[in-house]
């Protein structure tokens, strides 16, 4: 997988982290660390990642829940939309950074 | 109130590793993680995320039982890992008693069923009957495993 996608999902899982901290308080969970620690891991990633797409991830979060989204079976699952056979052919995925031509978001791709 | 062997079904399609190895919070988790069918590189993020969560406070609930949690892209659908120790782990569990008996719940950002908020809920209230009935910390396989969980469950529904 390459480094920078990584980087995106290790961020993406992080945003995500950083939203339910609340709703496992509610569940009962001890919560006894600042935010601000999961906030500081979090520039620690953006800091490694390429300007051009921390600034694309960011755009993207801005207007969608989810910047980063799964393809299965050839579909972008942020906006549903079945993808070009160019792009569900292509060997090597993961191998670099990809986009859905329709949404814009960052894809990543699983095993079919 | 659970529907009956509600829990029971979801155990049985999960993952039960009845001997962990691990004796650390840190090895526990790689372990609970190695029984995922997923690619090495989505494995080691998975697991910095579950220690990430971790780090801010453990999700050992008490009484020799942990739920280690998380949301990923990383996974299509909800998974569910049951771990058992013989040894016990130290997890920082609130009540600074080793961990025993572990519930890994992964699941997807967004999924249809919520399967992950609902199982999380019941698993944390189902840890509460175990930890009274005590039988579970001292099975040894995971067929028994499930006849306990299957008696609790049955004997909650009957109540």
């Amino acid at each position: 997988m390459h480094k920078q996608l990584e980087l995106l999902i290790m961020l993406h899982d992080l945003d995500i982290l950083l939203n339910e901290v609340n709703q496992d308080k509610k569940a009962g969970f001890e919560i006894n660390k600042r935010m601000e620690d999961l906030v500081k891991a979090k520039r620690k990633i953006e800091g490694k990642l390429q300007p051009n797409f921390l600034k694309r991830y960011q755009k993207l979060a801005e207007k969608y829940a989810r910047a980063v989204v799964p393809v299965i079976d050839g579909i972008c699952y942020g906006c549903f939309v079945t993808l070009p056979t160019s792009f569900v052919v292509r060997k090597n995925r993961n191998e670099g950074v990809d986009f859905c031509p329709y949404c814009a978001r960052f894809i990543y791709w699983f095993d079919d | 109130m659970n529907k009956v062997g509600e829990l029971y079904c979801k155990f049985c399609d999960s993952t039960i590793k009845s001997d962990l190895r691990s004796t650390t919070k840190n090895g526990v988790i790689k372990e609970l993680v190695s029984a995922l069918s997923m690619q090495a590189n989505a494995r080691d993020i998975l697991i910095k995320n579950l220690l990430k969560r971790e780090g801010m406070g453990s999700t050992g609930v008490g009484k020799g039982i942990a739920i280690p949690h998380a949301r990923t892209l990383l996974v299509r659908d909800f998974k569910l890992v049951i771990g058992l120790s013989k040894k016990g782990v130290e997890f920082d569990s609130f009540d600074g008693k080793p961990v025993y008996i572990f519930f890994l719940l992964i699941a997807p950002p967004e999924e249809s069923s919520n399967s992950y908020l609902i199982t999380l809920g019941k698993v944390a209230e189902f840890a509460k009957l175990i930890a009274n009935d005590g039988r579970l910390f001292k099975v040894k396989n995971e067929r028994e495993f499930l006849e306990i969980v299957k008696e609790i469950e049955d004997k909650k529904v009957k109540n």
